[in-house]
């Protein structure tokens, strides 16, 4: 019966009251289900360290620097050191350079470490004034203060070893102090990172030489592990006819001994030999140094140069003359050199073999030859020692080998990353019980890992949009690939609301499988993947 | 609100999963969005449409909010009536929003359409246009496209006709506010549904709602279709003021050519490359008209 | 108020005015259009508070009342012919959300071809649509009905169309007495005030249903139907009460002693009642039964009323046909009478596309029947006896 309502009105007849949708489980219609399975980025794949970069990216859009460079001391606990030095491969490979111009990686690093910088609240306890309970922690000593020593250095100290750092030189940092030019690299970014590290726990005690100043066999007495991380910082000074002159020194030495003000002015023309960036550091410091004129010779062309290309063009506005498919043949002079003697080869590509053209030789006033053409590994000092690719010494003592004196010269990047491989394998032999978490010390990629391909991205979302000033709009520029960064367009683009408002998580009740989610999905995260029965 | 990369939007839903739509549904895309600016304040009147059904068959509802079914060709007077209706009894604040498909609008309901905006009715109406009578099978509307299967125009007749200019009628009825839109673009909706919300008297939104089912897509090219309408100017997204201010409120990069959004779709199969020559110029001849009217030189 | 000269669409306009209708929305058509004219007249002059909408249809004219209506206001429309055949689909509709609308139609012919004589097929023809219907037989009862039935409406929340015959009512002045206004309030429910929904309380109204819940929804219909003759009876006494006049649901002259008994409804009924008496030596007793609420038909009234054992022959007046059938107030009465022990015969007299009832004419028709038994079955056309 229907009823009237104090009015006198009748209601509408109502034979059921509604029930909302939500009791309808349209996930029961579902043949397929978006999952998200993080995938490597572009960026990660060709970064040396294989950091993380989309994921710090993600913070520092949201101006949450403190969680960037949470992320970021896993892969990488030296951003002010890279982001000045690094080569920046990810550049290359980002993403957004197919849809305008990569997002600034770099400078977004370099700004996680400065704010690292300005933020570390030094303690109290100075460096060396060890606590009680210090004892507890094993031991391990680190040959060589460079970017491999440091790197493994701190993840060890991270990890709960007590490191005791060893260098030879005065100065710590290695390469970075003594190899790269101040210009690339601010002596006090270098020194600040030392001085966190000290800050930390960690020992460097500079001025002793593994293998001079104090024994290996020492060191293992002591020590529950002993790293090698001593570099390649020694020329090779190959025979060339006519050499035996003063003023000749490999490229690494010179640079060092500017460095280390030992030699406070150059004059003249120098000549440097060489395609690496030792090559045209030396050269471009040469110039900057006052030689009058600075000639580099390299063997091959200008695509074949190993040297960065930011190195090259540094090189070029400092005023390095350059000139390519040339062989140094002879140096021409008796006490003191005067010129060199050079002939041309026919361009080739690297691991080719070189063609010398008949005919072709030519002279180059010289007071001052810089030979580039190789290193030599610090191991070489320690000869009954072997080590595996990984650095593992094998003859079953618990010595191991990272960066350049492991791998020959590479980039600061790699040393980093060298280090980070080896504290993790000597954390292994500190604490064989001990699951080492992936939480501190990000592990090394197995190479199975599925990568971010482009026809994942769906790059349309974004407008063409050039580089910003802040890093924060910059990291927005980021499309955020293989990870998930909450861009929240599975959520907004779902017909059947079947993706949750807080984290994205995917509504099993009500998702029907349309994979709109997995289609506009900006960061390839999401993929579809059958299901054997439908529904949840 | 959610802060995505396609716009902020508020948390809270007005639409509940659950919905019979088709997987992959444009127009409960559509909805969505318009019930996120509208929330609960608005009463939806819905004619004969996919909506009808997506709304929730008896006893199942899909909105937060009072819906009302009407007759096919009666969606914009019943709205003009509701909203009269509501003014009487001394509600002048609840808005009144009419959802039509493109049949409700451009075909059968075009009569009361033109009526409620000559009289300046204060409601709004939204057209969700899935260019075919798609609840019923993809029967062909005046909003289906030159070219295009359905199934009353099969081929190789397809419809030989191109689609009404649905806009420029509304617009020369002088309403205050008319718009184009479409779900690729959640935030310009957004803001056109704000816009009229803020307008008082007749408000008309045109949104392109990619449809399945109907055009022989898969299912989870929708959003991506209905982005390409807008890149290949096929689908310009513009505003209407008074009836004569026009701003285009989208100005792509770089047109792709009209076969990007075609191609995808079966309905379109049967297209040689003369006719999509032909729909390539008259999108050209469109945009160009479009700029006119707006002052853009593009 | 005095009393006043007016005609039946002056009469229906200045109800709608007295029932303080909130909206009324109408699309004009001969012959209802002076009512709306009259309508629009007060509006304008303020004398009408409600809205006055013009659309631009019949259709949209009952879309727009079916809107207002579900937001709880008092409607009225008014229409004619082709007008009220263009609601159609929406006057189910109306049925079938129990919206409370009172809607006048005017009789005229449906085309084609076009006429603009009272046939009163327009309106018999959404017979079957759910409507209540009166037909009315002078300006006073239009006014009347008219007040009436937006009672009867936001009673019992079944729309009313309240019928009478084009120009013979539309347009023929008759001395009328106005209600007052206090009495008109009295009667009436005080006009809604708040809306028949918040939004505030989510809801779908008249959403897609399956065959269990539509038969639920139509047998209610058909239920209510059912007592409204009942509930039109009881609000009769209300409204004598108040008005010192009444309506029956059928009018019954004579019938205690007549033995031919005329059965019509509207206009044509006042037409043979002042028949009825102006031949004093006629062989025949006649008797006159009006029609007024047609739907629902009210079956005990109307059975009550011929049950009398004088009456030996009933003659049915229709000023329409249902082609193939007959005369549509024919074929529901005979329906009415199957079953019910009634042993007179029922004679078809047909006035379609809106012949003039005249006395030369109605002795014809009584002489054809008492010469010819046989007419039983078939149709006397009223065009063929002029």
């Amino acid at each position: 019966m229907r009823t009237l309502d104090k009015d006198g009105y009748a209601l509408p007849p109502v034979y059921q009251e509604t029930v909302p949708t939500t009791e309808n489980k349209t996930g029961l219609w579902r043949f397929l289900t978006p999952i998200r399975r993080e995938k490597i980025s572009p960026c990660r794949k060709s970064c040396p360290l294989e950091n993380n970069i989309p994921r710090w990216i993600n913070e520092v859009k949201e101006g949450n620097w403190g969680k960037a460079w949470s992320v970021m001391k896993k892969y990488n606990p030296f951003p002010a050191i890279t982001g000045h030095v690094c080569y920046r491969f990810c550049e290359d490979e980002c993403s957004r350079g197919f849809l305008d111009e990569a997002v600034h990686i770099g400078e977004m690093e370099k700004k996680i470490g400065l704010w690292r910088h300005r933020n570390y609240k030094f303690s109290e306890t100075k460096p060396g004034n060890a606590e009680a309970n210090e004892g507890k922690k094993p031991e391990v000593a680190i040959a060589g203060s460079g970017p491999a020593g440091l790197s493994c250095a701190y993840y060890l100290n991270v990890l709960g070893a007590k490191v005791t750092i060893l260098e030879k030189m005065s100065q710590a940092g290695g390469l970075l102090a003594t190899g790269i030019p101040e210009y690339r690299l601010p002596r006090d970014i270098l020194q600040k990172e030392l001085d966190i590290l000290q800050s930390e726990g960690i020992i460097i005690k500079t001025g002793l030489k593994v293998g001079k100043d104090i024994t290996l066999n020492d060191l293992r007495k002591n020590y529950a592990a002993v790293l090698l991380a001593v570099g390649a910082q020694e020329s090779k000074l190959p025979q060339i006819a006519g050499d035996a002159v003063s003023e000749v020194a490999g490229a690494v030495e010179f640079l060092r001994d500017i460095h280390l003000n030992k030699i406070k002015k150059v004059q003249g023309q120098i000549v440097v030999i060489g395609g690496g960036n030792a090559a045209v550091d030396a050269a471009c410091m040469a110039k900057l140094q006052g030689a009058d004129k600075v000639t580099l010779l390299y063997r091959r062309t200008r695509e074949e140069m190993p040297a960065h290309s930011d190195e090259v063009n540094a090189a070029r506005e400092a005023g390095v003359d350059f000139v390519f498919c040339a062989v140094l043949q002879e140096i021409i002079g008796g006490e003191k050199i005067q010129k060199i003697r050079a002939c041309r080869a026919a361009p080739s590509r690297r691991g080719e073999r070189l063609q010398i053209l008949a005919e072709t030789a030519f002279d180059l006033d010289c007071d001052f030859l810089i030979m580039a053409v190789g290193q030599e590994s610090g191991l070489s000092r320690f000869s009954s020692l072997s080590f595996s690719a990984d650095g593992i010494a094998e003859n079953g003592a618990a010595v191991f080998a990272a960066g350049d004196a492991l791998s020959g010269p590479a980039t600061v990047a790699d040393a980093i990353f060298s280090g980070r491989k080896a504290a993790l394998l000597l954390a292994g032999i500190l604490w064989p019980e001990k699951n080492i978490s992936n939480l501190s010390v990000a592990s090394s990629l197995n190479g199975n890992e599925p990568i971010v391909e482009l026809e994942h991205l769906n790059p349309r979302l974004f407008l063409r949009q050039g580089r910003f000033n802040t890093a924060e709009d910059e990291a927005g520029r980021c499309f955020g690939c293989g990870i998930c960064n909450n861009c929240g367009v599975c959520w907004a683009f779902c017909p059947d609301l079947a993706v949750g408002g807080s984290d994205f998580e995917i509504l099993l009740d009500y998702c029907k499988g349309c994979g709109i989610c997995v289609r506009e999905c900006p960061t390839g995260v999401l993929e579809m993947e059958e299901v054997s029965s439908g529904g949840a | 609100m959610i802060n995505t990369l396609v716009g902020d939007f508020s948390r809270e839903e007005f639409m509940l999963s659950g919905h019979n739509a088709c997987s992959g549904c444009g127009p409960a895309i559509a909805m969505r969005f318009i019930m996120k600016v509208a929330a609960s304040g608005a009463v939806v009147v819905i004619p004969a449409s996919c909506w009808s059904i997506i709304s929730g068959v008896v006893p199942l509802r899909s909105l937060k909010t009072v819906v009302l079914h009407c007759p096919f060709p009666a969606a914009a007077a019943t709205g003009g009536g509701i909203k009269k209706g509501l003014e009487a009894v001394g509600d002048s604040r609840t808005q009144v929003i009419v959802l039509a498909g493109d049949g409700g609008t451009f075909d059968i309901g075009l009569q009361g359409i033109s009526g409620a905006a000559e009289r300046n009715e204060d409601i709004i109406f939204i057209c969700y246009d899935n260019e075919a009578y798609m609840n019923t099978g993809t029967q062909k509307s005046s909003a289906t496209p030159y070219g295009s299967y359905s199934a009353t125009t099969p081929a190789p007749k397809v419809k030989s006709d191109p689609k009404k200019d649905i806009m420029e009628i509304v617009a020369a009825h002088r309403v205050p506010y008319a718009a184009t839109a479409t779900i690729a673009f959640p935030g310009d909706l957004s803001q056109k549904i704000q816009r009229a919300l803020e307008t008082k008297g007749f408000r008309f939104i045109h949104i392109l709602t990619p449809c399945p089912e109907g055009w022989g897509s898969p299912a989870d090219i929708t959003v991506k279709l209905s982005r390409l309408a807008v890149l290949t100017r096929l689908f310009p997204l513009y505003e209407i003021k008074n009836g004569a201010e026009y701003k285009l409120n989208f100005l792509p990069e770089d047109y792709l050519p009209v076969n990007e959004y075609l191609k995808p779709q079966k309905r379109f199969a049967s297209l040689d490359k003369l006719q999509i020559e032909h729909i390539q110029e008259s999108v050209e001849n469109h945009w160009k008209e479009l700029c006119c009217k707006t002052g853009t030189r593009k | 108020m005095g009393r006043k000269l007016m005609n039946g669409n002056q009469a229906a306009a200045l109800a709608v005015k007295y029932s303080r209708v909130q909206v009324v929305c109408a699309y004009p058509i001969t012959p209802q259009t002076s009512l709306v004219e009259n309508i629009a007249q007060m509006w304008a002059g303020g004398e009408f508070p409600g809205e006055y909408v013009s659309v631009e249809s019949e259709y949209s004219a009952l879309s727009y009342l079916i809107g207002a209506s579900y937001s709880g206001a008092r409607t009225f429309t008014a229409t004619s012919c082709q007008g009220l055949a263009y609601m159609h689909e929406l006057l189910h509709w109306a049925a079938g959300a129990r919206l409370p609308i009172v809607l006048v139609n005017v009789n005229r012919a449906l085309g084609a071809p076009w006429s603009l004589e009272p046939d009163q097929l327009d309106s018999l023809s959404q017979r079957d649509t759910g409507w209540i219907q009166f037909y009315c037989a002078d300006v006073q009862e239009i006014m009347d009905t008219l007040i009436f039935s937006f009672r009867l409406v936001e009673q019992t929340r079944i729309p009313c169309m309240v019928v009478y015959d084009g120009f013979v009512l539309s347009h023929t002045y008759e001395v009328v007495e106005p209600p007052l206004q206090e009495q008109v309030d009295h009667f009436l429910l005080s006009p809604p005030s708040r809306a028949a929904f918040h939004t505030d309380k989510p809801q779908t109204i008249q959403a897609v249903t399956d065959s269990r819940y539509l038969s639920r929804v139509l047998q209610e219909r058909h239920l209510s139907m059912l007592k409204i003759p009942g509930i039109v009876k009881e609000l009769d006494h209300k409204f004598q009460e108040i008005f010192a006049r009444s309506y029956p649901l059928a009018e019954g002259t004579n019938l205690e002693t007549a033995d031919t008994v005329i059965v019509a409804a509207g206009s044509l009924a006042q037409t043979v009642k002042s028949f009825l008496n102006t031949v004093e030596d006629r062989k025949e007793k006649l008797g006159l039964l009006r029609l007024r609420l047609f739907r629902p038909l009210p079956k005990d009234e109307i059975a009550s009323l011929l049950s009398g054992d004088n009456i030996k022959k009933i003659v049915v007046i229709d000023r329409n046909v249902s082609a193939g059938v007959g005369g549509i107030f024919a074929q529901e009465l005979r329906a009415l009478l199957q079953g019910i022990p009634y042993r007179g015969k029922i004679f078809e007299f047909n006035l379609a596309g809106g012949i003039d009832l005249t006395p030369a004419m109605m002795e014809k028709v009584l002489q054809a029947i008492s010469e010819d038994p046989g007419s039983e079955g078939k149709i006397i056309w009223g065009v063929d006896l002029q």
